[in-house]
C-alpha cells in the first residue's frame, strides 16, 4: 500500500523499464513537437542563412521560444518561494510564542518548499526538451541545407566533416545556449526579484555584499581560462595518443610480424604518462576554481560584517542572516554563469563552421534558373546533347572539350584505362557535376532542345534516370530499406528487383533474409553485393533509362551475362561504364575514352572485328588477361 | 578521433556488481586506497569549520548589536571574535578543501597510470584474433577513452559523494544537538533516501543504455542524410529518409525524457523528504528558542544549515549517480586488464617428442598441423604435413579460401591449434616464449603498411642500427629516401612501389632465416617488381622464402610450388609441372 501510494508511478516505470522496454509516451512540449514536425519535411523547406555566429545561437532561441518563456516563469515562482522560506525563518525567530504560530509556521515551510519541489519536477522534465530542442531544430536546418546544396558547394565539405558538423559542432552550440538559458535566466530572474528584499532586509549593506557575490564571476572566468589552456595541450596530446593506440590496434598483425609490440607499447605508455600528467595538471587548476566557487558563500557574509562595522548601526543577527541566505541563493545561481561562458568558445567556432554550411548557394538559386516560360513537365526525352563540356578539378581536366549525342533509346557503353573520365562524363550528364565550359541540352519529343542546367528540365530528366555510382551509397539499416529507398514497393516488385540484380541466392544466405543489416556502409556485404544493391535501387524505381557505372566489376562470369541480360531488359535507354568487355557487344554502341576525350565511338561488334581499333585491342588484352 | 564515423558511447548493458568494481578500483590505485582515511579527515574539517564559521558569524553579529554571550569555547581556543579571526576561519576551511581536492584527486588520477600500463599490456598480449571479434574503434575507445573517464572522474565522483555524506552527517548531527526530535527524524529521512536511490539506479542505467542505442539510429539516419541525400533525392525518396530520421529523433528523445523524468522524479521525493525534514526542524528551533533551550545564533546556524540540506542531497545524489557511471567505465577498463594472455589461449600444446623428425637442417616441417582460428570456429588446415627446406624458394597458391593466409598465420602462432606441431630443425615453435618464435619470420605483407614517424622509425624501431647501416639497406633496394623523412599514417606520402621497397629493406635488415612475401594482386610497377626480384636473387639467397603468389611469372622462378584446396595440400611440385595446371582462380 505504502509502496503503490508513495512510489507508485515510479515503481510502475521501473517495471516498464526494466522488462518491457517499452513505456507510455512522455508528452513534448509543443515547441519540441513542432520541431519534430517540420524535421519530417525538411526537404520542401529552405535553410536559413545567416551572417555570424550569434545569429545561429539566436535563430535556436527563437525556434523553442515557449520553452524559455515557460522557464522564466517557473524560475520566478521558484525565487519568490526562496522570498517565502526567508521570510518564514525570520518568523520563526520573530513570531510569537504559541501552538497555532508554531504550525502555522511549519505547515507554510512545508508547502512552501513542497511547490519547490514540485517546480523542480516539472522544471526537471522541461529541461531536456530545451536541449532535444535545440539539437533537432539544428540538424533540421543542416539537413535543409544538404538537400538543398548545390553540386559545387558539397564538394568543399568532406563527409567527415560533416559527420563532425553533425555530431561535436551542433552538440557545443546547444550545450552553450541551454547551459546559458538555464543559468542566465535563472540568475537573472532570482536578482530581479530578490534584489528589492535584500535592500529591504540590509540596506546598501545587502546591495554592497552582493557586488562581492557577483565577483566571483571574473575570478572563475580567470579561472576558465587557465581550465581551458590545459585543457587544449591535454586534447593535443589525447589526439596523439589515439592516433598512436589506433595505429597500434589496426595494425596488431603487422606490429606482432615486426617484434615491434613492446616498442609501441612503450610508447603507448610513454603517450599516455604525458597526457596523465597534463590531465592531472589540469584537473588540479579544475579543482583550485571549483574549491574558490566553493569557499565563495563566505566571503559576503565576511563582506556584510566589514561594512556594517564601519556603519554607525550594524547590522543584527536577523539582518545578517536574512541577507545571507538569499545572498547564499543568488550566490548558487551565479557559481554555474562562468562554466556556460567557457562554453562560448567552442560553441562560437562551431556555429562558424555550420553558418559556412548554411551560407553555400543552393541548387536551385543561380544554377538552376526557373525557365522564362512554360514548365516541361510530361515530355519525353530522347536524346542527351553534349555540347563542347568540359570538367576540370582544380588543374586536372577530367574531361576535355567532349560534344556528344546520346540517344536514349539505345544501349551505350562507356569504355576506357582507368582515369579517361568515364565516371566523370557520366557524373556531368546526370547534372551531378557542375560544368567548367560547354553546355548540356536534353533532346525532347515534342518540345526539342532544352538545357539540361533548368529547373523543369532538370527535375524532369532526373525523375526518369536511375543511376547506380561507382561506389553506392548503402544506408546502415535492412536489405529491404536499401533497395526500396521510398519504402514504398510492393512485395512483388521488391522480388522482381531481387532476381533482376541476382540477389536472390546471396539473400537466401542471409539469416533474415530481407531484414538483414548491412552495417555500416554495408560494411556487411561484398563489393559486389552493394553493386547489385544498387542495380536493385535501379530496377525497383522502374525508371526507363538506366545510367549505371561499372555495376559488373565483382562478379562471376555467369552473373555478370544474367545482370547484362536484366540491364538490356529493364532499360529502354541505357549507359553502361564498364572495365568488364565480355558482355558489351550487346550494347547498340560502344564510347571510348582516353585522357579525358572520345577516341573512338561506333558499334561493338564493327569496332571488335577491327584490329586496330582500341577496343579490339581492349578485348584482346582482357582475353589475355583471363587464358 | 576519427571523424570519419560517428562513435557512439558504449554503455555496459549489465549494471550488477558495480560496488564490488568500484572497490576494486580503489583496492589497485594505491594512493587512492592510503588517501580514503586522510580525505575523509580533511572533508569533516572542512564541514566543520563550515559550520564554525556560521556559528562565529552568528555570534559577532550578536556581539555587534551589544549581547555578547557564551564565547567560553573561543576562549579556549585563544580565539578573539573579530572580523579577522572570522576570516582566518574561512581561509582555513578554504585551504583545508582545496589541499582535500588537489592531493587526493590528482594524486589518484596520477597514481591509476600503473593500472592503465597494465591495461596496454593486457591488449598488448592477448591473442590476435580477438582483435578480429572487435571492432578496432572500440578497442581504440575502450584504451583512450574509458581509461580517460574512469582517471578523471572515478576519483573526483569518490570525493565528491564522500564529501557529500560528510557534510550531510555533520549537519545532521548539529541538528541533533539542538533537537533530539528532529535527530529523530534523520533516521527515516536518510532511509527513505536510500530507497529512493536503489530504485533509481537501475533504471536510470537501464533508461541510458536505451538512449544511447536509439541515439545510435538518430547517427546512423543523419549518416544516410550526408552520404546518400542524392541517391534519396533522385529517387523521390526523400519524404523516406526523413520520416525515418524525425521518427529515430522521436524515439531518441522519447528515451531521454524518460531518464530525465526519472532523475526529476528521484529529486522531487529527496526535496518532499527534505521538506518534510525541514519543516520538523524548523518546529524544533521554534520551540527550542521560545522556551530558552537554544541560543538564537545556534537557531540561526541550524536554520542556515536546513536550507542547503536539499542542495546537499542533490550533491550527493548527483555523484551517486556518476559514481556509477564511473563503475561502467572501471569495469570496462578491468576487462582489459584481466585479458588473457595469447600464450594461454592457443590450444594445445605438442608434447616435445612428436613423430620423427630429423633435426639439424633448419627446414621448416608442418606434422599433423590442425588449426582453426579461434576454438569455436571451423578447423582450416587439417592434418598438414609439409617439409620445406631450407633455403629453398616456395611459391604458395590456391583460391580465396584455401588456407595461405591461415598457413602465415600459423607460422606466427596467431591461430588456435587443435592438434600437431610446427618445427624449425628439431625446434618445435610452441615450445618457445613467441616473441621468439615469431622472429624467425620476417614479412613483406600485401598491403605494405607505414607507421607514421620517419624512414628511420619505419626501419629500426629499437634504434639498433647505424645510420650508414641503414642508408646502405636503402641503397641495396634502390631507395633513394632520407632517414629523416617524415612518414604520415599508412605511409601515404610515398608510393606503393616506394612502400613495397621501404618493407623489402626492413627484411633485409632482420636478418630472419625465413622471408614471407604475400604479393600484391595488383598495382606493382615493373621497375619495383624488378627490383624486389632481384634482390631475391642476391641479397635473400640464403633465406627460405615462402611467396603467396599471384602471378604467374613470379613463379617459374621458385624451386617449387604448393597449392592448397580446402585446408590441405592439392598439388606440390616443380614449377614446370604445376604451372600448366594452374587456373586464375588458383592465383586469386
Amino acid at each position: 500500500m505504502f509502496r503503490l501510494s508513495f512510489f507508485g508511478p515510479f515503481a510502475r516505470q521501473r517495471d516498464e523499464l526494466l522488462v518491457a522496454k517499452s513505456f507510455a509516451p512522455i508528452p513534448l512540449h509543443p515547441a519540441v513537437e513542432r520541431q519534430i514536425q517540420q524535421s519530417r519535411s525538411t526537404f520542401s523547406q529552405r535553410a536559413p542563412r545567416l551572417k555570424r555566429s550569434w545569429n545561429l545561437f539566436w535563430y535556436g532561441l527563437r525556434e523553442i521560444k515557449e520553452l524559455i518563456v515557460e522557464h522564466i516563469l517557473w524560475n520566478a515562482a521558484s525565487a519568490l518561494i526562496v522570498l517565502g522560506s526567508v521570510f518564514v525563518a525570520r518568523q520563526v525567530f520573530q513570531a510569537r510564542v504559541g501552538i497555532t504560530e508554531g504550525i502555522i509556521l511549519a505547515g507554510s515551510y512545508l508547502l512552501l518548499k513542497i511547490s519547490q519541489a514540485t517546480i523542480d519536477y516539472f522544471n526537471g522534465c522541461r529541461r531536456l526538451q530545451i536541449h532535444r530542442g535545440l539539437q533537432i531544430a539544428f540538424y533540421r536546418c543542416i539537413n535543409e541545407k544538404l538537400v538543398s546544396i548545390a553540386p559545387a558547394g558539397r564538394a568543399e565539405f568532406s563527409k567527415g566533416g560533416l559527420k563532425t558538423l553533425i555530431g561535436s559542432d551542433v552538440e557545443s552550440i546547444e550545450d552553450f545556449i541551454s547551459a546559458a538559458i538555464q543559468q542566465w535566466i535563472p540568475v537573472t530572474v532570482s536578482t530581479t526579484i530578490l534584489v528589492p528584499a535584500l535592500y529591504f532586509v540590509s540596506g546598501t549593506i545587502g546591495l554592497l555584499a552582493l557586488l562581492v557575490v557577483i565577483l566571483l564571476i571574473p575570478v572563475a572566468m580567470i579561472g576558465a581560462a587557465f581550465v581551458e589552456m590545459y585543457q587544449k595541450k591535454a586534447q593535443k596530446e589525447q589526439d596523439e595518443l589515439t592516433t598512436i593506440i589506433g595505429e597500434w590496434v589496426k595494425n596488431i598483425r603487422l606490429v606482432r610480424y615486426l617484434g615491434w609490440g613492446k616498442a609501441i607499447e612503450r610508447e603507448v605508455e610513454q603517450s599516455m604518462h604525458r597526457f596523465v600528467i597534463l590531465g592531472s595538471i589540469r584537473h588540479a587548476v579544475i579543482v583550485v576554481v571549483y574549491a574558490i566557487s566553493l569557499s565563495w558563500p563566505m566571503l559576503p557574509l565576511l563582506s556584510l560584517f566589514w561594512i556594517s562595522s564601519l556603519q554607525a548601526k550594524p547590522l543584527d543577527l536577523l539582518e545578517v542572516f536574512s541577507s545571507f541566505w538569499i545572498l547564499d541563493h543568488l550566490l548558487f545561481q551565479i557559481q554555474h554563469i562562468p562554466y556556460s561562458l567557457s562554453l562560448y568558445g567552442s560553441a562560437s567556432a562551431g556555429a562558424t563552421r555550420v553558418i559556412n554550411l548554411l551560407n553555400q548557394p543552393d541548387l536551385s538559386e543561380n544554377n538552376l534558373p526557373a525557365p522564362a516560360e512554360g514548365y516541361v513537365t510530361d515530355d519525353t526525352p530522347s536524346a542527351i546533347l553534349l555540347k563542347g563540356i568540359t570538367v576540370r578539378y582544380g588543374a586536372f581536366e577530367a574531361l576535355r572539350n567532349i560534344s556528344l549525342e546520346l540517344s536514349l533509346s539505345q544501349r551505350t557503353a562507356i569504355v576506357g584505362s582507368v582515369g579517361s573520365g568515364k565516371t566523370t562524363l557520366l557524373e556531368a550528364l546526370l547534372g551531378e557535376l557542375p560544368l567548367s565550359s560547354g553546355a548540356i541540352d536534353i533532346r525532347f519529343e515534342h518540345l526539342g532542345d532544352l538545357p539540361l542546367w533548368r529547373e523543369d528540365v532538370y527535375k524532369r530528366f532526373r525523375s526518369l534516370a536511375a543511376y547506380s555510382p561507382q561506389q553506392p551509397f548503402l544506408s546502415n539499416a535492412t536489405m529491404r530499406n536499401n533497395i526500396d529507398l521510398s519504402a514504398t514497393a510492393s512485395a512483388d516488385d521488391v522480388n522482381m528487383a531481387l532476381l533482376a540484380a541476382q540477389l536472390n541466392e546471396d539473400l537466401a544466405t542471409f539469416p533474415r533474409g530481407l531484414e538483414e543489416e548491412v552495417g555500416e556502409s554495408g560494411i556487411n556485404l561484398s563489393g559486389g553485393q552493394k553493386q547489385r544493391v544498387s542495380l536493385a535501387r535501379a530496377f525497383i524505381s522502374k525508371r526507363p533509362f538506366l545510367f549505371l557505372d561499372d555495376p559488373l566489376s565483382a562478379v562471376d562470369p555467369r552473373t555478370e551475362g544474367l545482370l547484362m541480360t536484366s540491364i538490356m531488359d529493364h532499360g529502354r535507354g541505357v549507359l553502361l561504364v564498364s572495365h568488364r568487355l565480355a558482355e558489351l557487344e550487346r550494347c547498340d554502341r560502344v564510347i571510348v575514352l582516353d585522357n579525358g576525350t572520345i577516341v573512338e565511338d561506333g558499334c561493338p561488334k564493327t569496332l571488335a572485328r577491327d584490329e586496330c581499333s582500341r577496343f579490339s585491342r581492349f578485348l584482346r588484352a582482357a582475353e589475355a588477361h583471363e587464358h | 578521433m576519427s571523424t570519419e564515423t560517428f562513435t557512439t558511447e558504449e554503455i555496459a548493458p549489465d549494471t550488477s556488481g558495480s560496488v564490488s568494481v568500484l572497490l576494486r578500483f580503489l583496492r589497485e590505485v594505491p594512493i587512492l586506497r592510503a588517501l580514503t582515511i586522510p580525505n575523509a579527515i580533511g572533508g569533516i574539517i572542512t564541514a566543520a569549520g563550515y559550520q564554525a564559521f556560521v556559528w562565529m558569524s552568528g555570534k559577532l553579529a550578536e556581539c555587534q548589536s551589544g549581547a555578547c554571550e557564551g564565547l567560553e569555547y573561543l576562549e579556549k581556543l585563544r580565539l578573539p571574535l573579530s572580523l579577522s579571526s572570522l576570516a582566518g576561519v574561512a581561509l582555513v576551511v578554504f585551504l583545508c578543501r582545496l589541499v582535500q581536492w588537489v592531493v587526493f584527486e590528482s594524486g589518484s588520477q596520477l597514481a591509476s597510470q600503473g593500472l592503465f600500463r597494465r591495461m596496454i599490456h593486457g591488449v598488448g598480449h592477448v591473442r590476435t584474433t580477438f582483435f578480429d571479434e572487435y571492432p578496432s574503434g572500440k578497442i581504440i575507445n575502450r584504451l583512450a577513452k574509458d581509461s580517460d573517464q574512469l582517471r578523471v572522474f572515478a576519483p573526483i565522483r569518490l570525493g565528491d559523494a564522500t564529501s557529500a555524506i560528510i557534510e550531510l552527517l555533520i549537519v545532521a548531527g548539529i541538528i541533533a544537538v539542538a533537537s533530539p526530535l528532529a535527530a529523530l527524524v534523520v533516521i527515516p529521512a536518510f532511509g527513505s533516501f536510500l530507497y529512493i536511490q536503489r530504485n533509481i539506479a537501475p533504471m536510470l542505467q537501464r533508461a541510458m543504455t536505451l538512449r544511447s542505442i536509439r541515439f545510435g539510429e538518430v547517427l546512423h539516419r543523419e549518416s544516410d542524410v550526408i552520404e546518400g541525400v542524392r541517391s534519396f533525392e533522385l529517387y523521390s525518396s526523400l519524404p523516406a529518409l526523413f520520416g525515418r530520421l524525425s521518427q529515430a529523433m522521436y524515439a531518441y528523445m522519447q528515451m531521454h525524457f524518460l531518464r530525465g523524468r526519472i532523475e526529476a522524479w528521484g529529486r522531487f521525493w529527496a526535496d518532499i523528504m527534505v521538506a518534510v525534514y525541514g519543516s520538523l526542524t524548523l518546529v524544533a528551533v521554534y520551540v527550542g528558542i521560545h522556551y530558552g533551550e537554544l541560543s538564537a545564533v545556534f537557531g540561526v546556524v541550524i536554520m542556515t544549515a536546513t536550507f542547503r540540506l536539499g542542495a546537499l542531497f542533490g550533491w550527493l545524489t548527483w555523484s551517486l549517480g556518476l559514481l556509477f557511471e564511473s563503475a561502467g567505465h572501471a569495469r570496462r577498463v578491468f576487462e582489459y586488464v584481466d585479458l588473457p594472455t595469447e600464450e594461454t589461449e592457443e590450444g594445445i600444446r605438442p608434447p616435445k617428442t612428436l613423430g620423427l623428425i630429423t633435426d639439424n637442417d633448419g627446414d621448416l616441417s608442418f606434422t599433423n598441423y590442425t588449426m582453426s582460428y579461434r576454438q569455436n570456429t571451423p578447423e582450416i588446415l587439417q592434418n598438414l604435413t609439409v617439409r620445406i627446406a631450407r633455403h629453398s624458394k616456395v611459391g604458395l597458391v590456391g583460391r580465396t579460401g584455401a588456407g595461405k593466409t591461415s598457413l602465415v598465420q600459423s607460422l606466427f602462432r596467431m591461430v588456435y591449434v587443435r592438434d600437431g606441431d610446427i618445427r624449425i630443425g628439431g625446434q618445435s615453435l610452441f615450445h618457445l616464449p613467441v616473441e621468439e618464435a615469431r622472429s624467425f619470420f620476417a614479412i613483406i605483407p600485401q598491403d605494405p603498411y607505414l607507421f607514421e614517424g620517419t624512414v628511420r622509425s619505419n626501419l629500426d624501431r629499437y634504434d639498433e642500427w647505424s645510420d650508414s647501416d641503414l642508408s646502405d639497406t636503402l641503397a641495396k633496394v634502390q631507395l633513394s629516401l632520407q632517414l629523416s623523412l617524415e612518414i604520415k599514417e599508412g605511409g601515404t606520402n610515398l608510393s606503393l612501389g616506394q612502400r613495397q621497397l621501404l618493407c623489402l629493406a626492413r627484411v633485409l635488415l632482420s636478418k630472419r632465416p625465413f622471408v614471407i612475401m604475400d604479393e600484391p594482386t595488383s598495382g606493382v610497377d615493373t621497375i619495383t617488381d624488378s627490383i624486389m626480384q632481384n634482390v631475391l636473387r642476391t641479397h635473400l639467397a640464403d633465406r627460405t622464402i615462402l611467396t603467396i603468389a599471384h602471378r604467374l611469372d613470379t613463379l617459374t622462378h621458385m624451386d617449387r610450388i604448393i597449392e592448397l584446396r580446402d585446408g590441405a595440400i592439392a598439388r606440390d611440385g616443380h614449377p614446370a609441372s604445376i604451372i600448366p595446371l594452374l587456373t586464375e582462380a588458383e592465383l586469386a
